[in-house]
């Protein structure tokens, strides 16, 4: 047992060692700049690895994978007193735990799962939270890789972020698109005068854009007709009445039977009304007939 | 004329000469010719290419809020000072006993064709910055620069270019992009009458009738530059084409129509004989992102939740 603990080590050791060399090998300095637009304070070579696991596919038995991950995993808890208030730098340990959360549905394994993808929303909390802190510059694509897991309040802080800074798309419509999922999001939030205000801001700003406005008009029809006005629709389909379910045999019979015995009592209540009323006038006509006798 | 970009000019004939630079543009003169001088009849020059610097861009707002996309690049708004149209005031004059005896004029100008091509020849040898290798976009013929065709009717959004040329570069990008249009319609008919179309958890899924929507078609490398971080990519030689589903970005809406979109296209491949992919940050989606849901956890694998939109070119 010991001998096995000690080739273990041994290997993960090797493995710690060859780690950097062979990906700095592999990939270029620029892996996480490149996609995320930021420096990423850390060692880039960290960085640039973690931000591969989560855009690559990566090419490695599931064994290794796990060594590797627990390996960046130590390095990045070793750096979290240093850098505990620097954006960028929760956005790389949340992406991390994303990763081990992807590894671990790969095993199968439910609980360490849904765990890491916790501890992922926690971390991107963080980094969205000291975004606006001096110091902490995050950029639109950052923003746009954390809102896809994160509840809907803070996905909504995000891609406020993202639209602020620019968007991240590859082209000019995924920008309105953008401002598009900003009104649907705050709509569905309920935070409707939100809704409506950030759709004027996104009309000033196609306006001033010099954007050809009739490729956008089947747009901003939509969004007006199908994110706005959603609220309103749903309240009118649901004042409208429900066609009653339609009624079997024996239901009919019962309320046929229901309905004669109503009639019957209905029937025997005006009898006694009308007998006792030409029981009181034969009765009043009889003394008339006997007070006029004795007269 | 010339411009500071550009340099000096570079004689590919035996003329040679010092030129001067004035107010209305760049001065040469070439030396006496005799009747000895051979190839007179041509007068070659180029002007050298201007050095490339995307490092110089930058992404997101810049100065005054307005936006600054990829690599940079200048969408070609300002053409004059990135790919200015030259133009060359040729004077002929004859002599004869060192006396005029006769003087002719021509301009010889670029048009709308040669400053795309002179993009190409710009852009031709870019050193990719960051990751992959560098770009060797082949320099169109002259006729393969046509005007804009008409976009298929389904096909909502831009058209097939945004380019400032009205010209366009068409390999095949128009017929792929209505074969894709047709079997996502096609697929999502089917699977609207057939109301059988199940999520992960196999809950029943309502199927948005989503149009597609055409965001990029041809793009002239200055653009392309400004968008994507491709440097040598298919969009540049009128290959490619770039396609969302017309709902709010990452919405259950867009997730589930990127998932009728993508099925639609496994379903026909065969017919449509091309490469796509879908796209999430300007990178496509792993293989884990089709199998998992964590991203949100609602049904739908993270592939679709995250697309922001599909690629798919022809095959060279």
């Amino acid at each position: 047992m010991q001998m096995l603990n000690i080739k273990f080590s041994t290997l993960l050791t090797c493995l710690i060692c060859i780690m950097p060399l062979s990906t700095s090998l592999c990939l270029a300095e620029t892996h996480f700049i490149e996609q995320f637009q930021v420096d990423p304070i850390i060692d880039k070579t960290l960085a640039n690895r973690i931000t591969e696991y989560y855009s690559e596919d990566i090419d490695l038995p599931l064994k290794q994978q796990r060594i590797e991950l627990l390996a960046l995993d130590n390095k990045l808890e070793s750096l979290s007193n240093k850098h505990k208030n620097i954006a960028v730098f929760w956005f790389i340990k949340g992406l991390h735990h994303k990763n081990m959360a992807s590894y671990y549905i790969e095993e199968k394994n439910t609980p360490l799962t849904n765990s890491h993808m916790k501890l992922n929303n926690e971390a991107f909390e963080k980094s969205i939270k000291m975004a606006p802190l001096s110091g902490n510059k995050l950029s639109a694509s950052i923003f746009s890789t954390m809102k896809h897991s994160l509840p809907q309040d803070l996905k909504i802080e995000a891609t406020k972020h993202e639209i602020s800074l620019g968007g991240n798309g590859d082209n000019d419509s995924y920008y309105w698109y953008l401002h598009w999922s900003n009104i649907d999001q705050l709509e569905k939030a309920g935070r409707k005068e939100e809704a409506k205000q950030a759709y004027k801001n996104m009309q000033r700003e196609l306006k001033n854009s010099g954007a050809d406005m009739s490729i956008y008009q089947t747009l901003t029809s939509k969004i007006e007709t199908e994110t706005l006005n959603r609220l309103p629709q749903v309240k009118s389909q649901t004042s409208i009445k429900k066609p009653e379910p339609a009624k079997n045999k024996k239901e009919k019979v019962k309320e046929k039977v229901k309905e004669k015995v109503y009639e019957t009592k209905y029937i025997v209540i005006l009898a006694v009304i009308l007998l006792s009323i030409v029981s009181i006038v034969a009765v009043t006509a009889y003394e008339v007939l006997q007070n006029r006798n004795k007269k | 004329m010339l411009d500071k970009q550009h340099g000096t000019i570079k004689l590919l004939s035996e003329f040679s000469g010092d030129g001067r630079m004035l107010n209305s543009g760049y001065h040469w003169q070439s030396k006496l010719l005799d009747t000895n001088t051979k190839n007179r009849h041509q007068l070659i020059f180029r002007p050298a290419p201007f050095s490339h610097q995307p490092a110089v861009y930058k992404k997101g707002k810049g100065p005054k809020g307005k936006r600054r996309k990829y690599g940079g690049g200048t969408r070609n708004i300002d053409e004059k000072k990135y790919n200015p149209k030259f133009s060359y005031d040729i004077t002929l004059t004859i002599l004869e006993n060192n006396k005029i005896v006769g003087t002719h004029k021509a301009n010889l100008s670029m048009d709308r064709i040669d400053m795309i091509r002179q993009e190409y020849i710009n852009h031709y040898d870019i050193k990719r910055y960051g990751r992959g290798e560098n770009g060797n976009i082949p320099i169109p013929k002259r006729n393969e620069i046509s005007s804009i065709p008409d976009k298929p009717e389904k096909l909502a959004g831009n058209p097939l270019t945004e380019s400032q040329y009205k010209l366009i570069i068409n390999d095949g990008m128009l017929d792929l992009a209505k074969k894709i249009s047709m079997a996502y319609t096609n697929n999502l008919n089917k699977l609207k009458s057939e109301d059988s179309f199940y999520d992960l958890k196999m809950n029943k899924l309502n199927i948005p009738d989503n149009k597609l929507w055409v965001t990029s078609g041809w793009r002239n490398p200055e653009r392309n530059e400004w968008y994507s971080n491709a440097v040598n990519g298919i969009h540049q030689r009128g290959g490619a084409v770039d396609l969302i589903i017309m709902a709010p970005a990452n919405s259950r809406q867009s997730s589930i129509g990127y998932w009728v979109l993508w099925n639609a296209l496994e379903e026909k491949k065969a017919d449509i004989n091309a490469y796509w992919q879908l796209e999430s940050n300007g990178r496509p989606m792993t293989t884990r992102e089709f199998k998992q849901d964590i991203e949100p956890a609602n049904g739908i694998p993270d592939a679709f939740d995250k697309a922001d939109h599909l690629h798919a070119n022809v095959k060279y």
